[in-house]
């Protein structure tokens, strides 16, 4: 599946400016709350009890926050750059500077976890990677990662 | 994970002492310097000198990074005051607060669903009245505590000397009873925490821990020579908050009970309330009203005052007065490991047990309740096991445990199943855990889910 069918252009975020896991997961969870038409508060929550259960720092700066709500009807999607990095109590303890949200219905047939498999697998690809960190704006994020979704 | 603790008394100091070890990032405000002063000095954690209902003293801490905040001051009006703040600067952190007034006990889901949002309401007077009920009615026991909804308990009681098991080896117990035994997760001897394997015996004055499903409890009891006594009459000393819950408890049970309280208005309420419960006005460690009150008669003296050096003489004298049990309510940590020397054996704690509910909520993983054993040196665990953990889906033996952990139970749909090395966990099932403190960041890594987790 490509990213950017569930990634709309408003949900990426290039100047993240939250410096704790909280506060970045509530800046993400804002376009994606817009989008689903969803009460913002309902999804932070459903996020933050889904870090509790385990981190979703999967180390070498990167972030997946996700979780299932009923409230939605579609996956949504979005992206966040951090420049100064966050402590996302990732695996590695490094702190998290990429970071991919996704909201997914609670009766998802499983295309929620290709995505996040998908997520995981273009960003242990390096250039992939470097070229997102240096992008200045979000209008730069979406061109890379329209690129990659075009190879896929 | 930072905790923002507002309240450095005996709560808020043991807990951020407990969490500093796990690694946790914690911040305790308090506006008493004293106390402030004994933390900084103490432990390795931030602190704040100011009130903790003060929004500015809530910003400084960090609220708004903090997930969890716990309003544990000795004021239930200070704690309800610093979550209401906290949930207008920082919605999301998950807030637990102490709140001891019975007048609140139906507004507990009101506060969490409503403004301040409190996700845990904590009151351990209540869970210490049923601690005190469930000691009454399991003979010999020191310690209990209960998973599953009661199902399953864990027992702690003292090894007499003339009991058939003392001395020896725990592999050879099922032959010498002709059955299988409790599966024993700890022994404490001499204060030391031991996790036995089958050469290790059992001795006489060991503090044994054993899991045992409800409903066999009494048999098991039997197998260390404690049996079942019936409860005729109780004394009640004290008549505050516990004592009046107690009493409340105990008037709807074919229990003969008296509660002494010196305080004549509070007694004029009591006599009020209750209806067969008899309510004297004297003081509790007075030896001539125990006297006349035929204290040798009793089965079980509680002593609940707020004076907890009066609990303490008033159980020594009822004890020596010829009474069977005690039971008596201690507040300082420092006096726990004297009791047993002293010959108390049954205490109980409010503070130990909001510990107790509060350290369950912080833990990583889906950990439903977390009971530290005597001594705080271990705790029992019961969790969910998630999808993905690390726990499911393969023999137990091939799981990297730390050294000090074990699972003493699986629960199942409705089973209960002590399980061996072979024995594998299925997403969802309910698991009892016993681990050492050392053991406690492991096993909540154990707990927690992998990336693949919705």
């Amino acid at each position: 599946m490509k990213i950017l069918d569930v990634l709309y252009k408003e949900a990426i975020l290039s100047d993240l400016k939250s410096l704790d896991k909280k506060g970045v997961i509530e800046e993400l969870v804002i376009p994606v709350a817009s989008i689903a038409c969803v009460n913002k508060e309902k999804i932070v929550r459903v996020l933050m009890k889904r870090e509790r259960l385990g981190s979703t720092g999967i180390g070498e700066g990167i972030g997946i926050p996700h979780g299932k709500m009923r409230d939605f009807k579609s996956l949504v999607v979005s992206f966040g750059l951090s420049r100064q990095g966050v402590d996302f109590e990732s695996i590695d303890g490094r702190p998290a500077h990429i970071f991919f949200l996704l909201v997914t219905p609670e009766n998802s047939t499983g295309l929620h976890l290709k995505l996040l498999a998908r997520i995981s697998r273009i960003l242990k690809n390096d250039p992939f990677k470097e070229r997102l960190l240096s992008a200045v704006d979000s209008d730069e994020i979406f061109s890379i990662i329209k690129n990659e979704d075009d190879e896929f | 994970m930072k905790v923002v603790i507002v309240g450095a008394g005996e709560v808020g100091f043991h807990v951020a002492s407990r969490l500093s070890h796990e690694n946790k990032d914690v911040v305790v405000i308090d506006k008493d310097s004293d106390a402030i002063r004994r933390i900084a000095d103490n432990i390795d954690v931030q602190v704040i000198l100011g009130s903790g209902s003060s929004p500015v003293s809530l910003e400084d801490a960090g609220i708004k990074e903090a997930e969890i905040l716990l309003a544990v001051t000795n004021s239930d009006e200070t704690n309800l005051v610093a979550c209401l703040v906290a949930n207008i600067i920082s919605p999301y952190t998950k807030k637990l607060a102490r709140i001891r007034n019975a007048d609140f006990d139906k507004y507990h889901a009101i506060f969490r669903d409503h403004a301040p949002h409190i996700d845990t309401l904590i009151n351990p007077e209540i869970e210490v009245v049923k601690t005190i009920d469930r000691l009454m009615n399991m003979p010999g026991a020191v310690d209990v505590g209960k998973f599953a909804n009661g199902r399953v308990k864990f027992i702690g009681i003292n090894l007499e000397k003339k009991a058939r098991l003392a001395g020896s080896r725990l592999d050879e117990i099922p032959a010498l009873l002709g059955k299988q035994g409790p599966l024993i997760a700890a022994v404490i001897r001499d204060e030391e925490l031991i996790i036995p394997s089958g050469d290790d015996r059992l001795m006489p004055g060991d503090l044994i821990y054993f899991i045992s499903e409800e409903d066999k409890i009494l048999d098991t009891l039997t197998i260390f020579d404690k049996h079942a006594e019936p409860v005729n009459r109780v004394l009640i000393v004290g008549g505050g908050r516990i004592g009046s819950r107690l009493a409340t408890l105990l008037d709807d049970k074919p229990i003969h009970t008296k509660i002494i309280e010196k305080n004549p208005d509070i007694c004029a309420k009591l006599a009020e309330k209750l209806n067969k419960v008899v309510v004297l006005h004297g003081d509790g460690s007075d030896q001539g009203l125990l006297n006349e009150e035929n204290v040798q008669e009793m089965d079980f003296v509680i002593t609940l005052t707020n004076d907890e050096e009066i609990n303490i003489l008033a159980s020594l004298l009822a004890k020596r007065m010829g009474a069977r049990k005690t039971i008596t309510k201690i507040s300082k940590f420092s006096y726990f490991s004297l009791m047993s020397m002293i010959g108390i054996e049954q205490v109980v704690s409010p503070r130990l047990s909001a510990i107790n509910t509060i350290l369950q909520h912080i833990r990583r993983g889906k950990v439903l309740s977390s009971i530290s054993i005597k001594g705080e040196q271990a705790e029992f665990m019961e969790a969910v096991a998630l999808e993905t953990s690390e726990l499911v889906g393969k023999p137990l033996k091939n799981i990297s445990f730390p050294k000090g952990a074990l699972v003493t139970s699986i629960i199942r749909n409705d089973n209960i199943i002590i399980p061996s090395g072979d024995s594998i966990i299925k997403p969802d099932d309910r698991i009892i855990i016993f681990a050492t403190r050392q053991a406690i960041p492991k096993i909540e890594k154990i707990l927690t889910v992998k990336l693949e987790y919705f």
